[in-house]
């Protein structure tokens, strides 16, 4: 075999695709050349069937038995590629090698993940691993070098604010005195993001060779993971990792013979959202209650134990070792003007395909969603996007066109934040999402600041009287007040950014308020208050599977006849809307 | 210290460049509006009322928590910002219940003072209060969380400033309270009744607990004999709450308003600091003279400096003092000496003594020795806010009030028994008669001036004749721990005791700086009351504690000598290990 | 093992070398465990020592990103691409070791769309440039 075809097809997998191309490649004697394997379907691609040719990563679409002929006769046997029918996605992954245009994904970030056995460190070596601080020792490079590779890399802060990170190493670096600290901020709350704890899971040693990098480049010997608790796998792997870096000289005292010493420790976080924040972070280390400070004074001249510290977060050290190894100027090369390089992002929601993906900066939402993604469930709507968590904002399916970059999300009342990014579709109703978001901030909020601490729960109190139906038309201007002094008075980022979702709900979808509050309607019928479900007699055939599915037996009636809810029993769960074949269920 | 160029709304300043944006606005008279900023404390930024706006940001920015930098253009009023500060100060305000009539900070409160100056007319959001009861276990404190703004001035007090750790953010987000750690009341707590946290509370969440009501019980008693004492701080603060200049001695008007609220029988504590300083002079002098080995000596008469030394440092309990403090020693004067002068037994008295301090409330019952009388020695405690809430109440015009008498022998007492009531006052007045008990002589200087003022530790060496005695004075309890460190570490090696005397008071400044002291304290309000104590010092023509001929003849009539049998039963007391957590 | 020093770490990287001509690689993230990928790498280290098959060599990894078709496993061979198998519950496993690993004959329908070259970066040979 010297080619293989892998087959997608869509649904279930009767067709007589497969053995079509089975007796067209007999037909020609490719059948002990060309090796055909079909596959599950999991929604790469958007349109389907389609067809790849491995090695040659060609997706060839519109298969009719016509082009099936022709592809065998072109590309099998003229080894000529059929350019009309190829698919506009060669693959939604590609690797750090070979970046091309016809792929989606590429991967810097998560660059070794699933090639690497992350218990292992000669894995990582072997992929280059530890390169990046060999290049500094070995060429004697100084830390103002290392720190200007990161300038020209354009490198930014994946934590969310987008901080340039040379800047950052830069200022502690400046501070004279030599007790220093890199902090790596491991303390992922997002809902629905987790990039960092699969990268510690799967990369341990790039979080720990970008460490020791900074370490380099701003003078520290010391360096602390502050990792939740809740990752029980990543500490693990982190622990092995250290362990095993340790014994091979790569942590520790004088680091691969020279006169560098660096080592890195553990610190776990007890769960509280806002220890993301760093100054909050730095707080839970020294073993106070993780609550922010002002600043002024930055981390960066007065941080661990009143000392200069370095603070990136994962996704950032995972990026350093590549731009030393590979060099500044090619990671500039990928990206936007502003922000280089790539992003990884979680995604989840209604798309078809959910998961962890890293694309280049300036991919539009559009490409993510669909061409990666998949698109929406059950051919769905799509509504909106949320990024960034419950600090980002909504993005509407208007502006899914906007290219991915820490500017252009935040025009839009969003942020890159971390990089959770969760997509809605037609049955999400933006008040209750807003107040799905509202709920976590509020919980989360460490209570410090008073617009953060009594400006959420009076936001949160507002939004469940809109869903519940007692809402005035006051309330919102109550809610873009409060939503404005929390943005410009709250002391940390988490306060800030808790109205986001909110006011950027609010802000492209209007009418969804306006129906809850004067019509008290809910259209998606999330808002359980503000819907009824009703049985309609006329096209109710009395199946009964209604009155089966109901979980609290509110429904009843006898076979063959009309049934009826009983409202006092109902729970509003949609249940029997979602069953019932014949449209007879009303949700009014 | 540089100087730079700032300005602030259109205006261009010089200032210091270790001044936040607050304080160089407030110097140059503009006041912006803040709940949690103290100037005791580091800023915490918690209230968001003083945003200010930067040019070149678009974000505001704290101006309690940012320091000034040259060429920084602050604009720190315009309708955006009042609109801002207006909603945090309504959402603070619907945090906290509407109860301003029935508060015991009622007119004396930040957060009333700037809705009024805000001219909030109405509740713009929900009320949402806090659903906890308030913590009445101790005798001195009430903490209520449903009045609490979470300014967290009172974490940083007891935690910084005082490294006792007894209060603690609880919980997270709108459930987040202020009370111990561990689900446990202030009197299980670690909390040693200092009062801090009430003195430097913006509203009326932790306050001293009102006895107002028991000391008008007590005087409408007919079959009790109503007396009182005032303790040496409250004279130079008492006139505040009356709009006289901080720091004005009242010492007469004092006296006579309690004739008239109607106490049969007026006193003074510095009377009762000079017996303390007879009897802990004397301690001081056997231990120098006889038992060397056994020094240093620590003064015991500041109450929440006791309870904190049971709790964190029981293993130094043999070094304090046994001598009571001067109110209680007084106390049991009056019951005993005074009673059988007047043909009345000791329950028949009854003692209300007017006290800086929170911790005083506590110390009437801390153990059975201050029922040496045979019934409980005083029977109330009054803060000094308490005693200016009963004033008002009583109808009294205090200013036009004359200067009157003390009566004696319990109300006569020398320069050395007032300054007592700050930071230093009791080394110093000890070191003034056991100079004379060792030398027969009087100290050439009689103004130790190395012992006063507001540097939180101040060591000096005095020389008695060529005897070095080495003293340190410690305020603010969190730096007590430095001195107690070094007793410790020469215990344990065997090297000389760095010190001989240590003097130490709970709060910063001493007395005169209580918990029970009238609000809004700061360094120049401590310097201006500290001036005053001096200055009664210096009116007195005794100014040692052993030339106070009523001192001599209580004990040439009654207690016969100091350390003798009679004083050690009456006048001591003594000390237990307590745990840090009861619970 | 011995520190290294500024020579040795490059020799370390070109020396370490894959030991057997087969791999099977399970996805071994929190999302792969969680999914059942515990199970799967047992039955797999399980059935090698109890079937004699020395020359396979089984690794574990971390999230392919492909979270939603967990569990995850990769089948390497010498001489066909690297295979990703998604959804794999015990009773494809027991196929693709059976079928797979042992016959060269790639499990029809379990197969992922897509190499795992896509993910799992071949050691050997880049493919071929278009």
């Amino acid at each position: 075999m010297n080619r293989y075809i892998f087959l997608s097809e869509p649904g279930n997998r009767s067709s007589d695709l497969f053995f079509y191309i089975q007796k067209a490649l007999a037909e020609k004697g490719l059948d002990k050349k060309i090796g055909l394997v079909r596959t599950q379907n999991v929604g790469f691609y958007s349109s389907m069937p389609v067809m790849r040719v491995i090695p040659d990563d060609i997706v060839y679409k519109d298969l009719t038995h016509e082009n099936i002929n022709r592809i065998i006769e072109e590309h099998f046997i003229h080894k000529k590629p059929v350019t009309q029918l190829l698919h506009k996605v060669a693959s939604p992954y590609v690797r750090l090698e070979n970046r091309n245009e016809y792929y989606k994904q590429f991967r810097i970030v998560l660059r070794n993940m699933g090639c690497i056995d992350p218990e292992n460190i000669r894995d990582y070596i072997k992929r280059d691993g530890y390169r990046g601080l060999e290049k500094i020792l070995k060429n004697k490079m100084t830390p103002d070098d290392v720190i200007d590779e990161l300038k020209i890399s354009g490198l930014r802060g994946r934590g969310g604010a987008g901080f340039p990170t040379w800047k950052k190493w830069k200022l502690t670096q400046e501070v004279p005195g030599d007790e220093k600290y890199v902090i790596c901020n491991a303390d992922e709350g997002d809902p629905g993001a987790y990039m960092d704890r699969s990268t510690l899971e799967g990369d341990p040693h790039s979080i720990l060779e970008g460490m020791t990098i900074a370490g380099f480049a701003v003078g520290s010997r010391q360096g602390y993971i502050y990792i939740r608790a809740e990752y029980p796998l990543a500490i693990k792997r982190l622990e092995i990792a250290i362990s095993q870096a340790r014994e091979l000289g790569l942590l520790g005292p004088n680091i691969l013979g020279t006169d560098f010493s660096f080592d890195i420790e553990l610190r776990w976080g007890a769960g509280a959202f806002v220890c993301g924040e760093e100054t909050a972070l730095i707080a839970s280390i020294e073993g106070n209650r993780g609550m922010p400070r002002p600043r002024p004074p930055y981390p960066s001249v007065k941080g661990l134990w009143d000392k200069p510290s370095v603070i990136n977060n994962v996704e950032t050290y995972a990026n350093v070792p590549v731009i030393l190894d590979k060099g500044g100027s090619w990671f500039a090369k990928i990206g936007t003007e502003t922000s280089k390089g790539t992003k990884v992002f979680a995604l989840t929601g209604k798309t078809k395909n959910s998961g962890l993906i890293e694309v280049p900066m300036g991919m539009t939402l559009r490409e993510i969603i669909f061409d990666i993604g998949g698109g929406i469930k059950d051919n769905k709507k799509i509504k909106a996007v949320q990024t960034g968590g419950p600090s980002g904002g909504v993005i509407p399916e208007s502006y899914l066109d906007t290219p991915v970059s820490y500017e252009s999300l935040q025009k839009l009342g969003s942020i890159m934040g971390s990089g959770g990014m969760i997509v809605m579709d037609e049955d999400d109703c933006m008040v209750d999402v807003s107040k799905y978001y509202l709920q976590f901030a509020v919980d989360e909020s460490c209570g410090k600041c008073s617009p953060c601490r009594i400006g959420g729960k009076q936001l949160y109190d507002l939004l469940e009287k809109i869903s519940k139906g007692s809402a005035v038309d006051q309330d919102l201007d109550r809610i873009k007040r409060i939503g404005q002094a929390m943005l410009k008075a709250s002391l940390c980022g988490l306060g800030q950014n808790t109205p986001n979702p909110v006011l950027s709900t609010l802000k492209y979808f209007p009418e969804e308020y306006d129906e809850h509050i004067r019509m008290k309607k809910c259209r998606t019928g999330k808002c359980k208050d503000l819907v009824t479900y009703l049985i309609d007699p006329d096209k109710c055939i009395g199946c009964s599977l209604c009155a089966l599915r109901c979980p609290v037996k509110a429904i009843t009636g006898e076979k063959k006849k009309p049934y009826f809810i009983h409202q006092d029993m109902c729970i509003k769960c949609g249940e029997c809307y979602n069953v019932c074949k014949f449209s007879a269920v009303k949700r009014d | 210290m540089s100087i730079v160029n700032i300005k602030i709304n259109e205006r261009t300043y010089q200032v210091n460049e270790d001044l936040s944006i607050l304080e160089a606005a407030r110097l140059m008279q503009v006041k912006i509006p803040t709940l949690c900023s103290h100037p005791d404390l580091s800023q915490s930024a918690a209230c968001g009322l003083c945003v200010v706006k930067l040019k070149g940001t678009s974000k505001m920015i704290r101006a309690c928590a940012t320091p000034v930098e040259e060429g920084m253009e602050i604009t720190t009023h315009d309708a955006e910002l009042f609109e801002i500060r207006k909603t945090v100060l309504e959402l603070i305000l619907s945090n906290h219940p509407n109860s301003c009539l029935t508060c015991q900070r009622n007119q004396e409160c930040e957060l009333q003072r700037l809705a009024a100056e805000f001219g909030i007319r109405e509740e713009s959001f929900e009320k949402k209060l806090r659903d906890k009861p308030a913590d009445t276990s101790t005798t001195s404190l009430i903490l209520d969380p449903v009045k609490c703004i979470g300014c967290g001035r009172c974490v940083e007090v007891c935690q910084k400033v005082q490294n006792v750790f007894a209060l603690e953010f609880i919980g997270r987000g709108f459930k987040m309270r202020i009370a111990p750690a561990g689900n446990i009341t202030l009197n299980e707590s670690p909390c040693i009744k200092c009062g801090q946290c009430s003195a430097h509370c913006p509203v009326g969440a932790i306050v001293e607990k009102d006895e107002t009501a028991a000391v008008w019980t007590g005087l409408r008693n007919e079959k009790l004999y109503p007396v009182v004492q005032i303790a040496p701080a409250t004279r130079v603060a008492l006139g505040e709450a009356f709009g006289l200049e901080t720091g004005t001695l009242v010492t007469g008007k004092m006296y006579a308003l309690l004739r008239r609220l109607g106490f049969k029988a007026v006193f003074d504590t510095s009377f009762g600091a000079d017996l303390t300083i007879m009897e802990e002079a004397s301690e001081l002098v056997d231990l120098l003279k006889n038992h060397p080995d056994h020094l240093p000596l620590i003064t015991s008469c500041c109450p929440s400096w006791v309870d904190y030394l049971e709790k964190f440092y029981p293993d130094l309990i043999e070094h304090f003092s046994t001598a009571k403090s001067p109110h209680e020693m007084l106390g049991v004067m009056a019951k005993t000496y005074f009673a059988e002068k007047q043909g009345l037994k000791a329950q028949d008295i009854f003692m209300t003594s007017i006290m800086p301090c929170t911790s005083k409330k506590y110390e009437i019952t801390r153990t059975d020795e201050m029922f040496a009388s045979g019934v409980q020695d005083i029977d109330v405690v009054l803060t000094t806010r308490e005693l200016a809430r009963m004033t008002k109440a009583s109808g009294i015009d205090f200013l036009s009030l004359p200067d009157e008498d003390a009566d004696n022998i319990l109300g006569e007492y020398t320069g050395a028994g007032v300054i007592f009531g700050a930071t230093g006052g009791v080394m110093e007045a000890a070191l003034r008669t056991a100079y004379y008990f060792i030398t027969g002589e009087k100290l050439a200087n009689i103004d130790v001036q190395p012992v006063r003022g507001l540097t939180g530790i101040k060591r000096a060496e005095i020389d008695i004749k060529g005897q070095k005695v080495k003293t340190a004075v410690a305020h603010g309890i969190g730096n007590v721990h430095v001195l107690m460190e070094e007793i410790r570490e020469a215990r344990r090696s065997g090297k000389p005791m760095p010190y001989h005397f240590i003097e130490v008071m709970a709060c910063y400044g001493g007395c005169i700086s209580g918990g029970g002291q009238p609000y809004w304290v700061n360094n120049e309000v401590r310097k201006k009351r500290t001036a005053g104590v001096y200055q009664d010092d210096k009116n007195h023509k005794l100014r040692m504690s052993h030339e106070n001929p009523f001192i001599q003849k209580l004990y040439g009539t009654y207690l016969g000598k100091p350390l003798g049998e009679k004083s050690k039963k009456l006048l001591h007391t003594d000390y237990k290990p307590r745990p840090l957590y009861y619970k | 093992m011995v520190k290294l020093n500024l020579n040795e770490l490059e020799k370390l990287r070109k020396n370490t070398k894959d030991e057997c001509s087969t791999e099977i690689i399970v996805s071994m993230g929190t999302c792969g465990i969680a999914a059942g990928g515990n199970e799967v790498y047992d039955y797999f280290s399980k059935e090698i020592v109890k079937q004699g098959l020395p020359d396979v060599l089984l690794k574990k990894t971390g999230c392919l990103g492909l979270c939603y078709i967990e569990p995850n496993v990769i089948v390497k061979t010498k001489d066909q691409p690297a295979i990703l198998y998604g959804n794999v519950n015990m009773e494809t496993a027991i196929r693709i070791l059976n079928e797979h690993v042992r016959n060269s004959q790639i499990v029809n329908d379990f197969v992922v769309a897509m190499p795992s070259e896509d993910i799992y970066c071949l050691c050997k040979k880049q493919p071929e440039k278009r």
